[in-house]
């Protein structure tokens, strides 16, 4: 196991920090902030046998954010000299000052250590270490596979690498390197014939699976070795039955799950929305305050765990972006409802004086805001096979297709790649767009079975879009497959 | 600082320093303010600026790419070289086109920056939550200014860039499980109505008090623009690209020439509308073509890249995103003819029906029938003969797009610029369609 490196700027960015928070000070400010960093990608992807798709970015820049008589302030740069960082620092103050004629200062801020810390996420081989030609050669041979078939019209397969450097300093003393390395893979296929077209990906949808890993993700996943398996499930699912409309048991796969979680969950318990403070955009959520009174938000056999500390995890961190220590807490704890999701300018509102440590931003030049943590679904004690055979009326669904929510996160509707029937206790025949819809609480209260360890693990989001402007997050959720009995399934459109 | 020349002597540095067969470089930079408030205070404010200089490069039938965000002609060299080091590692290929050489007519909006005045949105956003305070309603919302600077230069002698400029204001207002929502987008501060978005906002929101549930079913629509967009976005990601008729996804696959809509929808993508917003050349530095997409009802064309537009022996439209990509040329500016009228007219011959303000959170179920589902949102409306009556609780819609295109029985002449959830911006006006497919309801 391998630390991930730290960086030789740490020391430059240090002392341009230093001098930002210096000027904010000087300027009036209450708090202040500053983020230093780099981040660094590599995307490669391979489209009908064409590679198309291969850049390194590498992004710099600084973000200073202030507290002027509990007004927000937020200022960022990407020129990393004395002059504009002073510059920016002064600005933050400006905009904070200016604010003050909208509305008064009403922020509090929940207190929290000054740590002073050096974190970083671990791996057993840097992706960025290994050639290019290695991971091409991976990728053609999937994507070859892939096409063997002339029915598959289009074909891809990517790996994604992510590597995040940044310096935290604050007025309060606290000094914080971090870097985090993330990694991702996966392949997918379009097949069309007879007016019909159906999608199959591997190991899941939108670029496969990521983890805070390095590219021991990517050989573990062995993508040419499921692309035949892949390639095959596609072209099937063009001849399949259409999903019924009526009501049925439902299984989910963990992939799918992960997205439920996300969705009906994650977004729904961040205390920011339910403060109204995403109201413009992404919505607000049903989970109001008073819900803290043990709302029964699933069945008894629900235990939904926000986990910022889970190894793999895309949302785990040493420390958030308000320098908060990272933890590990019950959202949801035997069905009923716990706890938020907080940063420190929320956290009073779930009564609290410290944040649950879940401000992030995409890098140093956004301003953080609450995101979701790694939240997962805590395993139960079934075996798949068990669950199956004790499923009479029922359909298996897996891999994320369409998904969509309302903005209070109620009502839902997700289709998934494929489908399964169950009858009798036995998987039947496949089912193409298989459908789902409920609304949240409902559908979690409606779980009955959750399988065991063995079959649960981490699925990575590396694309959850949030705030304005917006900025894109990753997080992780874990699950193993579970019922959710007599849901409403298919649609009629 | 954010500024043209600077983004033209770091494109000069990396050409120079390039000693690829071919080179391009694509320079962005963005300045944004924006104040993000809710009730009676701001909760974000702030001005942000990134940049981002990309270099693509050819080295023996070779690709390769690098970009960095650190804007100095030190990075950029050093971005030239890992472009090269990228691009000696890939397999070689057959199908790489020349860059493209000076391209002729470009319309380049080339606007003065907006100087960020946090002082002037603060001033505005206090106007905007007096509003709702003094009308029993909560607030949330934005508002604030973007600079935008491109520029695309290249090894074969084509360089271009411009600078475009936004303001918008976005205005949610609540009250008794009431919902209101207005915006505006112009070029500089000085074009918002922001008082006009101020009253459409909370007079949605007071009219919207206390819903009903409605049944779902099929019902007679009007949809208000940014409700259309909505529709129109997924249309323009999953329908109007060459690639996506290519790979037989698209609902436009082997239909061009025949009828696909009512007579009365014409569709093009138009970057010169004077609405519209974004640049005029695409990734490859190409001046965008006004493209007629429907014409009358009837499929008459694509957007495309310099591949697609090979392939299928066409030209191409520029709209190409910038190289390589998975993705194939897509539409940036989708304008859907407008008719005579407002959504108010719209509204008098309907017997029975909903008036839709937004739709929240629009996704795609199946992509050859265009099948989306989203959720009404801000303020959904009943229409009892010929008036809107009552406010109803939101509904969850599963509905062809291309069912819908042909079942539309009204278009208004109030096509505005709106956007969506999940970004883009088209200029739509009010649609009234026929037999739209609510398929659920939620609580509030």
């Amino acid at each position: 196991m391998q630390m991930a490196k730290g960086t030789t700027d740490a020391t430059a960015w240090r002392e341009l920090g230093r001098r930002a928070v210096e000027v904010a000070r000087a300027a009036g400010a209450d708090w202040a902030d500053v983020r230093v960093g780099r981040i660094e990608t590599e995307d490669l992807g391979v489209r009908n046998g064409r590679v198309a798709q291969l850049e390194q970015v590498e992004t710099t820049g600084f973000g200073v954010r202030v507290l002027v008589d509990g007004a927000h302030g937020f200022a960022s740069g990407f020129d990393l000299t004395p002059e504009e960082v002073e510059r920016v620092a002064a600005l933050a103050v400006r905009i904070a000052r200016a604010g003050r004629r909208a509305g008064p200062g009403r922020l509090r801020w929940a207190g929290e250590p000054a740590w002073r810390d050096v974190w970083t996420s671990t791996y057993l081989v840097d992706p960025f270490g290994v050639p290019l030609e290695t991971k091409l050669d991976v990728l053609l041979r999937a994507d070859a596979i892939l096409r063997a078939r002339p029915e598959v019209t289009a074909s891809g397969a990517s790996m994604s690498f992510r590597r995040e450097s940044q310096v935290f300093l604050s007025s309060e003393g606290a000094d914080i390197e971090q870097v985090v390395l993330r990694s991702g893979a996966g392949i997918s296929c379009v097949a069309h014939a007879h007016g019909e077209t159906q999608v199959r990906s591997y190991p899941a949808a939108f670029g496969g699976n990521y983890l805070a890993a390095g590219y021991e993700l990517v050989l573990a996943l062995d993508l040419v070795g499921n692309a035949e398996r892949t390639r095959e499930e596609a072209l099937e699912l063009l001849t399949a039955a259409t999903c019924p409309v009526g009501e049925k048991d439902v299984i989910l796969s963990g992939d799918q799950l992960a997205l439920q979680i996300h969705e009906s969950v994650g977004h729904a318990t961040e205390l920011d929305r339910v403060q109204g403070w995403e109201a413009d955009f992404a919505g607000t959520s049903f989970v109001d305050t008073g819900k803290l009174d043990g709302f029964r938000y699933g069945s008894e056999h629900v235990n939904l765990v926000a986990d910022a500390t889970v190894p793999g995890g895309l949302a785990t961190i040493g420390y958030d972006d308000d320098g908060v220590r990272s933890q590990r807490w019950h959202i949801v704890q035997d069905g009923r409802f716990a706890a938020y999701q907080t940063s420190r300018d929320v956290a009073h509102f779930e009564n609290r004086d410290r944040s649950r440590g879940c401000s992030r931003a995409e890098g140093p030049w956004n301003v953080p805001i609450v995101r979701i943590s790694n939240l997962s679904l805590m395993p139960g004690t079934w075996s798949f096979e068990d669950l199956v055979a004790d499923t009479d009326d029922g359909i298996f669904m897996a891999g994320v297709k369409c998904w969509s929510i309302d903005q209070q996160r109620l009502n839902f509707q997700f289709t998934c790649e494929s489908g399964r029937e169950i009858k009798g206790g036995k998987l039947g025949r496949l089912l193409r767009n298989p459908t789902y819809q409920g609304i949240t609480p409902q559908f979690w209260n409606a779980c009955d079975a959750i399988c065991a360890a063995p079959a649960w693990q981490l699925w990575g989001v590396p694309n959850c879009g949030k705030g304005q402007p917006m900025q894109i997050a990753e997080m992780s959720h874990g699950a193993a497959p579970a019922r959710f009995r007599r849901q409403a399934v298919g649609v009629r459109a | 600082m954010l500024d043209p020349d600077r983004a033209r002597r770091l494109a000069l540095a990396a050409l120079s320093a390039s000693a690829a067969d071919e080179t391009e470089v694509s320079v962005s930079q963005c300045e944004e303010e924006l104040n993000r408030f809710t009730a009676d205070h701001p909760v974000q404010n702030l001005v942000r600026r990134a940049a981002n200089v990309a270099v693509r490069v050819r080295v023996d039938g070779r690709e390769g790419k690098a970009s960095t965000g650190t804007a100095t002609e030190d990075a950029v060299r050093a971005t030239v070289r890992r472009a090269v080091d990228v691009a000696r590692r890939m397999p070689a290929r057959d199908d790489l086109l020349p860059l493209p050489g000076p391209q002729q007519g470009y319309r380049l909006r080339r606007r003065a920056p907006l100087e960020p005045d946090p002082v002037h949105t603060a001033d505005s956003v206090a106007r905007l939550t007096a509003r709702a305070r003094d009308n029993g309603c909560r607030a949330a919302g934005v508002q604030g200014v973007t600079n935008d600077i491109r520029l695309v230069a290249n090894s074969a002698g084509l360089e271009v860039w411009d600078l475009d400029t936004r303001a918008q204001v976005s205005f949610s207002v609540f009250r008794d499980a009431g919902a209101g929502w207005a915006n505006a987008f112009g070029a500089a501060p000085g074009d918002l109505d922001v008082g006009a978005v101020g009253e459409r906002a909370v007079g949605k929101a007071l009219a919207s008090r206390d819903p009903q549930p409605a049944a779902p079913g099929e019902w007679t629509v009007v949809l208000e623009p940014p409700a259309v967009a909505s529709l129109l976005l997924f249309a323009a990601l999953k329908g109007f690209g060459a690639q996506q008729v290519e790979d037989g996804s698209s609902f436009l696959a082997g239909r061009l020439g025949e009828r696909v809509a009512d007579a009365r929808i014409s569709i093009a993508d138009d970057a010169y509308h004077p609405l519209a917003v974004g640049h005029v050349f695409d990734g490859e530095g190409v001046p965008r073509a006004a493209v007629p997409l429907i014409q009358g009802g009837v499929a008459a064309g694509l957007v495309h890249d310099r591949g697609t537009a090979l392939r299928m022996g066409c030209r191409t439209t520029g709209h190409a995103p910038p190289q390589p990509s998975t993705s194939g040329p897509l539409p940036a500016n989708l304008l859907l003819a407008p008719g005579t009228g407002t959504a108010a007219d719209l509204v008098r011959d309907v017997d029975r029906g909903i008036l839709v303000t937004e739709f929240h959170y629009t996704n795609v179920v199946e992509p050859t029938r265009l099948t989306l589902t989203g959720m009404t949102r801000n303020g959904t409306f009943l229409i009892e003969r010929g008036e809107v009556t009552r406010p109803v609780k939101n509904l969850r819609f599963t509905q062809s797009l291309v069912d819908a295109l042909a079942r539309v029985s009204g278009i208004g002449g109030d096509a505005r610029l709106a956007s969506a959830l999940f970004g883009g911006h088209t200029v739509v006006p009010s649609l009234r369609i026929d037999g739209f497919r609510f398929s659920s309801t939620t609580e509030f």
